[in-house]
């Protein structure tokens, strides 16, 4: 009877083992943002502070995208000692529901700390598909991309220029759906190997309104 | 010989209730985890049959500091400005595109592939699992 206790005791100290380590207390591990049109980061902030009865030094914090960068005031926490970790997420073209993960080294304790940021980036515009590509090049069949925009004020579209002289390209609205257009690309010769960017111009201004076009 | 007899029962009690509790537990982890289908593996790029293209994910900095031969850079923090390239002197309808970044938690190369199937819908794109270090000693060209 004695050993089975002395057995079972062992197994409860080696289970809450863990618990032994130093460690930080988040308020929020895990941080959701809704970024707004023309915005290019966020900075996210996640406060701590050390629970423990011993110093915590933080040895790394890593993260799961280079566009994500963490920035900290100093490494060492002392006890009942309150921090922040601030998380600075640059979007660069990112468009959509962004998940990114920061992982928070502790010099004495061999198990990670995970935060979590989320950020809902809006779309102002799509070209689909951004190529429109001729198999048969040597056929002057007209191909089409669609254009839609997704902000709430009007678009006009001032100008549709095409760099390559071997297509005309033009952008007709379409009837039945508001802000969204119909690119209509058509070779006026042989496009075998023939490359072309397409520069669409708006008003309001709205950057990067790009087709591209390609021959076999 | 009493003592080993205890510890030998108290051991085959833990695994009983072990294996019982993974049989009946509603969210058990599998064993082995199944390959995310957009996901691909470095022995499987080799068995490849149709022509591949390796596409680095990582940002420009890591790409520029050393990237395997044959590799196009394609991230979402440039995409605007990369994607011209890519589509207009590297993209072909039949490539199947390997899409890499750094490896253990790197999601950016998931990203990228997602995007490039999102685009152009038909398109072969898969993240490499294990990132870039799956590729030491791998030749594209």
């Amino acid at each position: 009877m004695k050993t089975i206790i002395t057995v079972l005791l062992l197994v409860l100290a080696i289970c809450h083992a863990h618990l032994a380590y130093a460690t930080l207390h988040f308020e929020e591990e895990q941080l959701s943002f809704k970024a707004e049109m023309g915005q290019k980061e966020t900075i996210a902030i996640f406060p701590f502070k050390n629970v423990g009865e011993e110093a915590v030094t933080i040895k790394e914090v890593k993260t799961s995208c280079g566009c994500t960068t963490p920035q900290l005031d100093k490494k060492v926490y002392e006890p009942g000692e309150s921090g922040e970790i601030k998380l600075v997420f640059d979007y660069g073209s990112r468009t959509g529901m962004q998940n990114k993960t920061a992982y928070v080294v502790l010099s004495d304790n061999p198990k990670p700390l995970m935060l979590k940021l989320t950020v809902e980036i809006p779309v102002a515009f799509k070209v689909s598909p951004p190529l429109l590509y001729w198999s048969n090049p040597d056929e002057p069949v007209e191909m089409k991309s669609e254009l839609k925009f997704f902000i709430k004020e009007d678009v006009e579209i001032t100008e549709v220029k095409c760099l390559n002289p071997a297509w005309e390209v033009r952008a007709e609205p379409r009837a039945d759906e508001e802000g969204v257009y119909d690119l209509v690309a058509t070779p006026l010769k042989d496009v075998s190997s023939a490359r072309a960017t397409v520069l669409i111009t708006t008003e309001p201004e709205l950057d990067n309104i790009r087709l591209y076009l390609r021959g076999r | 010989m009493r003592f080993i007899l205890e510890c030998v029962a108290l051991w085959g009690l833990a695994l009983f209730l072990g294996l019982l509790t993974a049989w009946l537990h509603p969210h058990a982890p599998q064993l082995r985890e199944p390959l995310d289908p957009l996901a691909i593996t470095s022995e499987s790029i080799a068995a490849l049959s149709e022509s591949y293209l390796l596409v680095d994910a990582r940002e420009r900095s890591a790409y520029q500091a050393g990237h395997p031969p044959g590799a196009v850079l394609l991230n979402e923090s440039e995409w605007n400005e990369l994607l011209g390239v890519f589509l207009l002197e590297h993209y072909e309808p039949s490539t199947t595109y390997i899409v890499y970044c750094d490896g253990g938690g790197c999601d950016a190369s998931k990203s990228v592939a997602k995007r490039l199937r999102d685009e152009l819908p038909g398109t072969e794109a898969f993240y490499l699992k294990g990132g870039i270090e799956k590729l030491e000693g791998f030749n594209n060209e």
